[in-house]
């Protein structure tokens, strides 16, 4: 449709101090900021294209109320159970209303052709992806320049970022890997820039994330979109499921499967540690350490629960538990 | 090579020796797990359904004939379909079933013309499991009562003469159209042969629609699924590995939600799999699925298979 989708989300802390006046204190720090963001850079009159919200969480549902953006948000009501019939069908009916909004808005139809087209393209930089991974876990790349490059995903069109980040492959390809050391996994509520603290807090603990779980690293999309029906609405099916199905996101009631996604990268990497990562008011991550801490614990991993938001005051005291951890 | 192409090409050279091959000199015998359907003529083999089905070698025999020569023979013929589906399990069902690929032929025709597939309520889709059931057991009573409680001998081979739709469909790849007539001789046949073409014109119009849409009703799937255990072919799921997304269930032509759902057992070869591999070829956990033979893998998922394959498939749309 000649769209390409901007992710909003901030982690800057500066710019949280704006709307700290007028939202609650124990909000998510991740959504303060990006009300911050959007008081300082307010949309202008030109900007009509609407902020598509999944509602993910509660700060999320109250996001519109909170920041009062202009032109208004459009709600994807997302089905907090995703392995059901009932869940994926209502979850396809969101998408189909997302296509009439935004075919309303640009006034072109969405087709078959276009889609495969766009299915084309993700899946290049879903390999793309794959390599900048590998790179990681073999230690040419520090985990918190793969941490760079991820998060730089939708913050421009997918095209230029793929090549972007195949530049970048080429070029750390060639460097050696560094030395074994204290490689963990980093798990949690998500990182965004520029917010690294948790992750150069790790480094200068001397341990190095190995892997991660984020939404904003590696689990910026769950994977290739794979399709048997190459129909309009087969692919849509297919993209629906694959990015409803395959979320494995704390938000979900069924979402057993999320340990062994964790697991299995552990123990396929040899990670022994976990660092858990909870901002602030992020509740479903947080409920979630609850049963997620025992089950590791239970296979002899190492598991270190680190509760924070975007503030520096506490990195000492974060640093202090990291480097002991680190020990460990 | 992928695994669909060989799987293809499998398909269509096992469906001209199984359709054409009597014609130069090519004979599996009478007791193939498939639908090669024994009306064709000049076909490679025979369906095994025919033969449990009739009077000699399967069970509308008379007790008398089962002490003769012809009993053993029957018998030698249940050892070969046993033997032959222990071997290959629900190969003979993905990769070997002729009346497999025209079900696939009517997919590719409906996907080049791009309309949607068909789909079942999840529901539905269960409650339609029982019907293959309910058909081995008309096709294993009425011979038994025709052998042993006086049924009428008009009522034979019941099953390939009045549900198969393989048997007025596969003889149309040799030009024969006899078996889209009506037989007049009494009401039973009359009746037979309107059933017979009305589930083919269903089905027909079915296939089109649904993916592999006879095979939800296949008789033989069930008896095929009965000696699984004893299989040197065995489906495996690493359920640790598995991240749960779906893509199992989105490419499984016979919307088998079983693959996706096991969390605890690693045999996950259902009642109505085909053994395709399409589910293995597009779960994207390195050897999360796996087909084995033995000891031996034959294939196994990872994540760079599926970036091959379907960027591959994606040029080709």
């Amino acid at each position: 449709m000649g769209l390409h989708p901007l992710r909003l989300g901030s982690g800057c802390f500066c710019v949280g101090r704006l709307s700290a006046s007028h939202s609650p204190v124990l909000m998510c720090p991740l959504l303060k900021a990006t009300m911050g963001l959007l008081q300082f850079q307010a949309p202008t009159q030109n900007d009509t294209m609407p902020w598509v919200v999944p509602t993910t969480c509660d700060w999320v549902v109250k996001f519109q109320e909170l920041a009062n953006t202009q032109p208004e948000a459009y709600f994807l009501e997302l089905p907090h159970l995703h392995r059901g019939e009932k869940g994926q069908q209502r979850w396809l009916e969101e998408i189909y209303g997302l296509v009439r909004l935004l075919e309303n808005q640009t006034g072109r139809k969405l087709n078959r052709k276009t889609l495969l087209s766009s299915v084309q393209i993700f899946m290049h930089a879903w390999k793309v992806f794959g390599r900048l991974i590998e790179l990681r876990r073999k230690r040419v790349l520090a985990g918190v320049w793969f941490m760079v490059a991820a998060n730089s995903f939708l913050l421009d069109s997918i095209e230029i970022w793929t090549e972007r980040v195949h530049q970048m492959l080429e070029t750390v390809a060639t460097h050696p890997p560094a030395p074994e050391g204290n490689g963990v996994f980093l798990a949690g509520s998500p990182i965004i820039f520029p917010n690294f603290k948790l992750l150069h807090l790790i480094e200068t603990a001397g341990m190095d994330v190995y892997g991660d779980d984020l939404c904003t690293s590696e689990r910026i999309w769950p994977g290739a979109v794979c399709y048997e029906e190459p129909s309009y609405r087969g692919i849509m099916r297919a993209l629906a499921e694959r990015y409803h199905k395959a979320c494995i996101c704390p938000t979900f009631a069924d979402n057993e499967r999320r340990i062994n996604s964790i697991l299995n990268t552990l123990q396929q990497h040899h990670i022994r540690g976990v660092v858990y990562h909870v901002l602030k008011g992020c509740h479903p991550f947080d409920i979630e350490s609850f049963n997620l801490e025992p089950r590791l614990k239970s296979r002899g991993y190492h598991f270190l629960k680190i509760e924070t938001d975007y503030v520096q005051e506490d990195s000492q005291n974060i640093l202090t538990r990291l480097e002991a951890f680190g020990r460990i | 090579m992928m695994v669909t192409k060989l799987r293809l090409i499998t398909q269509h050279v096992m469906f001209f020796a199984l359709t054409y091959g009597g014609r130069f000199g090519i004979r599996f015998g009478h007791s193939l797990p498939c639908f090669s359907c024994p009306y064709v003529s000049g076909c490679g083999g025979s369906c095994y359904l025919m033969a449990l089905q009739g009077n000699w070698w399967g069970l509308q025999m008379s007790t008398t004939d089962m002490m003769t020569a012809m009993g053993l023979e029957s018998l030698a013929h249940l050892g070969i379909f046993i033997l032959l589906v222990i071997l290959l399990n629900k190969f003979w069902c993905g990769w070997i079933c002729p009346f497999g690929v025209v079900q696939d032929w009517l997919t590719y025709l409906r996907r080049r013309l791009a309309i949607h597939e068909a789909q079942f309520r999840w529901l539905t889709r269960d409650r339609l499991k029982t019907v293959k059931w309910i058909l081995l057991a008309y096709l294993l009573i009425v011979p038994l009562l025709i052998a042993h409680a006086g049924g009428h001998y008009d009522l034979h081979l019941p099953f390939c003469r009045s549900i198969c739709p393989a048997k007025p469909l596969m003889p149309l790849f040799v030009g024969n159209v006899r078996h889209l007539a009506l037989d007049f001789t009494n009401a039973v046949t009359l009746l037979f042969t309107i059933l017979s073409v009305t589930i083919a014109g269903g089905m027909l119009v079915g296939m089109f629609f649904k993916e592999r849409f006879f095979c939800l009703f296949c008789p033989m799937l069930v008896l095929i699924h009965i000696f699984r255990k004893i299989s040197p072919v065995r489906f495996e799921k690493n359920v640790d590995g598995c991240i749960g997304c779906g893509n199992c269930q989105c490419m499984c032509p016979m919307d088998i939600r079983a693959v996706h759902e096991q969390k605890t057992d690693k045999n996950v070869l259902s009642e109505d799999c085909l053994l395709c591999m399409n589910c293995t070829e597009a779960c994207p956990g390195d050897e999360v699925l796996s087909i084995r033979f033995f000891k031996w893998r034959l294939f196994a998922s990872s994540r760079n298979y599926v970036a091959r394959r379907f960027a591959q498939r994606q040029r080709l749309s």
